[in-house]
């Protein structure tokens, strides 16, 4: 059982301009049970207020476009929010645990408990217009958002040397810029009854982690770790969606002319596999868009989803593994003789090419290969049609001489029929542990999941 | 301007409204558990997960010892001198986050409370863990631990500054155990209502102030290698620690009944973390008379089956041998240090007289050396010796006679004159004093910091083999100094490796090592002149 409690003193102001402007203003005070008044020396009853800002403004009215036949509608939109948030009951200090070994008593618990714990703070700043032409034959809406959280209330695993597991803290700056553009249309509609409707959707987020509490360099997402190589992990000046994974170790001076590539261990002929995380992709998406076509003929209907996804990494966790198992289609050249593209180091620092020819071996595949992680990260883009649906709805005229049955629709869905993507697995659509983890979760690792099923549905729609 | 709408949400303000919100919102402390207890509630834990992190190492450093082996040919493990980094995560992790991270609130609330027992007993604990940990691994954190959230990534500190800190929580522990207990104001011991307190000498503060001078002797001994090592220092020490049996430091097993959890024997059949394991040939030759021909030591059938034959490091035991007599189970689970409700020892009287007779050895005081030499074996043997059964497996420890000592005592087995202390190669090196302390000290972390200040010599350790079988660490057994082909750190835990990696990667860099596996052999402070 665990108590919170939270006192919120709000003020809301909302009015209408001139038939024109729209102004919004809001503010809040909250009181939180959680966070603490060091000042006071007290560890509940931290207040902080905040707020927001919105106008809007309809210049086709100012016009009077309201019956122009291109643009009928115009809107200009732009607010300035701030919110904050408090953080979970008992962690300022935190509780002890039993001790359910010899002697029993209490310990500390996992949780390392923080006396000067802030709320967390995101201020966002949107901006977007929406225009419709042709008497909104066809619609147009654009959005800007750029939005900076800190102090983020965070428990990140830490050096148990700290004397805990975890540790509450304030820590970090994460930002959001992005852009989402809608277009809707209907370019036919003929009077015999056919029409075909478009609705897309453009979507561009760009995440950054700008810093991190010092001397953290990165925040690894624990419900992450999947595989041995390969972790979530927040680097700073990277997205909070990056990978972390184990890589071959590199000639690491800038100045060689071997600069990044693979060291050969001289005497064995084989790359040498690193033990350090470091950031080797972002599992988000650069963009994604999606086109929804709608046709209708009468009583019969048409439509299907286009949805693109480009950019982002999939971590191949099931080529990891069978290639350690041995049974991967990369062991399939086991014992082929190669010489790996790396250099090997000389007695005075300086590197030669590597000339060694080895063998492929299984233990190859076993401790060097899958000892790293970089090889079995692919490009998760796609191109795929989410669903597709053929309706077809009775004339009413033939209904009426039942006189019970209003409508009767029969329609069929197709879901995920079609898939288009380099990567080699199944689906690079694809959560290791649902998607309940906080911040980067673990999206974009594929190990052992059960891929989105494909399948088709068929409905009957009877109204009385 | 047609509509004008205006909506004010009620403003519940004034400070006087907010401040009857004051014990409306006192509810940050858990009601379920106390976010802090009186030190008698602490001190237990950081007493029995000191020292459980002591066990858990002992997961690996038998095989390093040759005290036992694999049972399975070329096994790729410890026993062939590969390590992961998960095998020292529990090491580093109990050493801080168990046990160590308790003793800072604990020393505070005795502090508070005037129980100066409470305040030197934190600190003895403090150096005990240390000390291990260090010995294990080197560099560790210490000065920048223990700080939370103001902390996230403790630096490591030196291991020669980490045996100032302890030589140091020693002599400040020595200063509040000797307090009259007219100064200390909470028993250091109590069975009312429950157990609490000392459970590891039940409320006597002489036997920590013994402990914590056989400490200080143990870690002033490990400095042999260095021009400054002072036998007569540790000497002097000595005669300030352990007086008896009676005072080894060792926490008793218990049945694990709720709540209790994981309460019985580390090396026993019940916690089952060595039914892939048996005896090494290298530690029974010692026993059964073949490195002492036709002295058959009485400790054989106690401390392992006389049905044993060992097996050699990467070899392996067919199946079906070295099994304990009437049972599947292997044979170590025969053992007297695997029963389940045995006990746990972190340094004993008998370590502590044959690092007096090592130091009298080493100081020139050869009487002294021969008569500490053969206490420490009189006092092993009377120690195990007292008899027994358990189950299961099926086991019957016979008992040792004072006789049978006596016997012992006088054989060839043992050195009878000051001169054969020494190996009969080099006399500068006590193999006789070493080879009874390996025995004495079966399965002890300490052996490995022993053989690591010998370089594993076979002047000293006879029987010592270097593991076979391809599976072997390439990079130790490749060395061109055949002293540093064997293990002398362990690695940093895995956690470590995550959460702090540019203090595991200076320990890399430090060390001169690349892979995990070299890194492994590169010695430590201590081990160095």
């Amino acid at each position: 059982m665990s108590t919170r409690r939270l006192v919120g003193n709000f003020a809301q102001l909302s009015t209408t301009l001139f038939d024109q402007v729209i102004v919004e203003l809001q503010g809040r005070y909250d009181k939180s049970s959680t966070l603490p008044r060091p000042e006071e020396g007290k560890v509940f009853g931290k207040g902080f207020g905040y707020g927001s800002a919105a106008l809007g403004y309809e210049f086709t009215r100012t016009l009077g476009l309201e019956q122009n036949s291109i643009l009928n509608y115009g809107k200009l939109r732009a607010s300035v929010a701030q919110v904050g948030r408090d953080t979970g009951p008992y962690r300022v200090l935190s509780p002890l645990t039993s001790n359910t070994y010899i002697g029993g008593g209490f310990r500390n618990d996992f949780f390392g408990s923080n006396p000067i714990l802030k709320p967390e703070q995101t201020r966002s700043y949107e901006a977007g217009v929406n225009l419709q032409f042709f008497q909104n034959r066809l619609g147009f809406d654009f959005n800007y958002y750029f939005s900076r959280t800190k102090d983020q209330l965070i428990a990140p695993r830490v050096s148990q040397a700290t004397g805990f597991i975890l540790q509450y803290i304030n820590g970090g700056v994460v930002t959001n810029e992005g852009q989402e553009i809608t277009l809707s249309g209907t370019p036919i509609r003929s009077d015999s009854g056919f029409g075909w409707d478009i609705l897309a959707n453009f979507y561009h987020n760009t995440n950054r982690t700008e810093s991190l509490p010092s001397p953290l360099t990165v925040v690894f997402q624990s419900d992450a770790f999947i595989t041995n190589v390969h972790q979530g992990g927040a680097f700073v000046g990277r997205p909070i969606t990056g990978i972390a994974a184990y890589d071959f170790q590199r000639v690491t001076n800038p100045e060689s002319p071997d600069f990044g590539k693979m060291l050969i261990n001289p005497t064995t002929g084989y790359p040498i596999p690193g033990n350090t995380f470091t950031y080797v992709g972002n599992r988000a998406p650069r963009f994604t868009t999606q086109v929804t076509n709608t046709f209708s003929y009468k009583g019969l209907g048409l439509s299907f989803l286009l949805d693109f996804r480009v950019g982002g990494k999939v971590v191949n966790g099931n080529d990891l593994y069978s290639t350690v198992t041995g049974t991967g289609p990369r062991t399939t050249e086991r014992y082929k003789e190669v010489v790996f593209d790396g250099v090997v180091t000389n007695a005075d620092g300086s590197y030669s090419p590597n000339a060694r020819p080895v063998e492929l071996t299984q233990g190859y595949y076993q401790n060097i290969l899958g000892a790293v992680g970089t090889p079995f990260i692919e490009d998760a883009s796609w191109t795929r049609l989410r669903y597709a649906t053929l309706s077809y709805a009775l004339p009413a005229a033939l209904l009426e001489r039942t006189g019970v049955i209003k409508g009767l629709e029969l329609n069929v869905t197709g879901r995920n029929l079609l898939l288009l993507t380099k990567y080699t697995g199944a689906d690079p659509e694809t959560a290791a542990s649902g998607s309940g983890v906080r911040g980067g979760g673990s999206n974009g690792f594929d190990y052992g999941n059960v891929p989105a099923t494909r399948g088709v549905d068929m409905g009957l729609r009877v109204t009385f | 301007m047609k509509k004008y709408l205006l909506f004010l949400g009620l403003l519940v303000g004034g400070t006087g409204a907010l401040s009857s919100c004051e014990s409306f919102l006192d509810v940050n402390d858990n009601p379920n558990n106390p976010s802090e207890a009186t030190p008698n509630f602490l001190l237990p834990n950081i007493i029995a997960n000191g020292i459980q992190t002591q066990m858990f190492t002992s997961l690996r450093t038998p095989y390093i010892e040759q005290y036992i082996v694999s049972r399975t040919v070329n096994s790729g493990g410890n026993d062939q001198y590969r390590f992961t980094n998960a095998q020292s995560t529990n090491t580093f992790n109990y050493s801080y986050f168990q046990s160590g991270g308790n003793i800072p609130p604990m020393i505070k609330a005795a502090q508070a409370e005037g129980s100066v027992y409470y305040v030197g007993a934190g600190k003895i604990m403090q150096a005990l863990i240390l000390a291990h940990l260090t010995d294990m691994m080197g560099d560790v954190p210490y000065s920048e631990a223990y700080q939370g959230g103001a902390n996230y990534k403790p630096k490591y500190d030196s291991q020669e500054q980490l045996y100032a800190s302890i030589n140091q929580l020693l002599d400040e522990g020595i200063v509040e155990m000797s307090k009259p207990a007219s100064e200390n104001t909470r028993p250091l011991y109590s069975t009312s209502p429950s157990e609490s307190g000392d459970i590891l000498y039940k409320g006597d503060p002489a036997k920590w102030v013994r402990l914590a001078y056989s400490l200080k002797a143990r870690q002033l001994n490990h400095l042999t290698k260095k021009a400054s090592y002072d036998p007569n220092a540790v000497l002097a020490l000595v005669d300030k620690g352990f007086k008896a049996t009676t005072d080894d430091a060792q926490l008793q097993f218990q049945a694990a009944v709720a709540p209790l959890v994981n309460s019985t024997n580390i090396f026993g059949t019940t916690r089952s973390n060595f039914g892939t394991a048996t005896f090494s040939n290298n530690f029974l030759d010692y026993l059964d008379g073949t490195t002492f021909p036709g002295v058959t030591d009485p400790r054989f059938g106690i401390m392992a089956p006389t049905t044993s034959t060992g097996a050699a490091p990467g070899a392996g035991t067919p199946a079906g041998t070295n099994l304990t007599p009437g049972s599947t189970l292997t044979d170590f689970y025969a053992s007297w240090y695997a029963r389940d409700l045995g006990y746990f020892e972190v340094i004993t009287y008998h370590e502590l007289k044959f690092i007096e007779a090592e130091a009298a050895f080493k100081a020139g005081n050869k009487a002294r050396a021969l008569t500490a030499y053969k206490e420490g074996i009189r006092a092993h043997m009377a120690k195990i010796g007292v008899g027994g059964t358990f189950a299961a497996p099926a086991v019957t420890f016979p008992v040792i006679t004072p006789a049978q000592i006596t016997a012992y005592l006088n054989s060839a087995a043992v050195a009878q004159t000051a001169e054969q202390l020494a190996s009969p190669t080099n006399p500068a090196v006590p193999r006789a004093i070493m080879e009874q302390k390996y025995i004495a000290m079966f399965l002890n972390p300490e052996s490995w910091t022993d053989m690591r200040r010998y370089d594993f010599s076979s002047a000293v350790y006879v029987n010592f083999q270097y593991p076979t079988g391809n599976s072997v660490n390439a990079d130790l057994s490749g060395n061109a100094d055949p002293k540093l082909r064997f293990p002398r750190r362990l690695l940093p835990g895995a956690t470590e490796t995550l959460y702090n990696p540019e203090e595991v990667a200076r320990q890399f860099a430090e060390a001169g090592a690349t892979t995990n596996d070299d890194y492994i052999g590169k010695p430590l402070w201590f081990d160095r002149p």
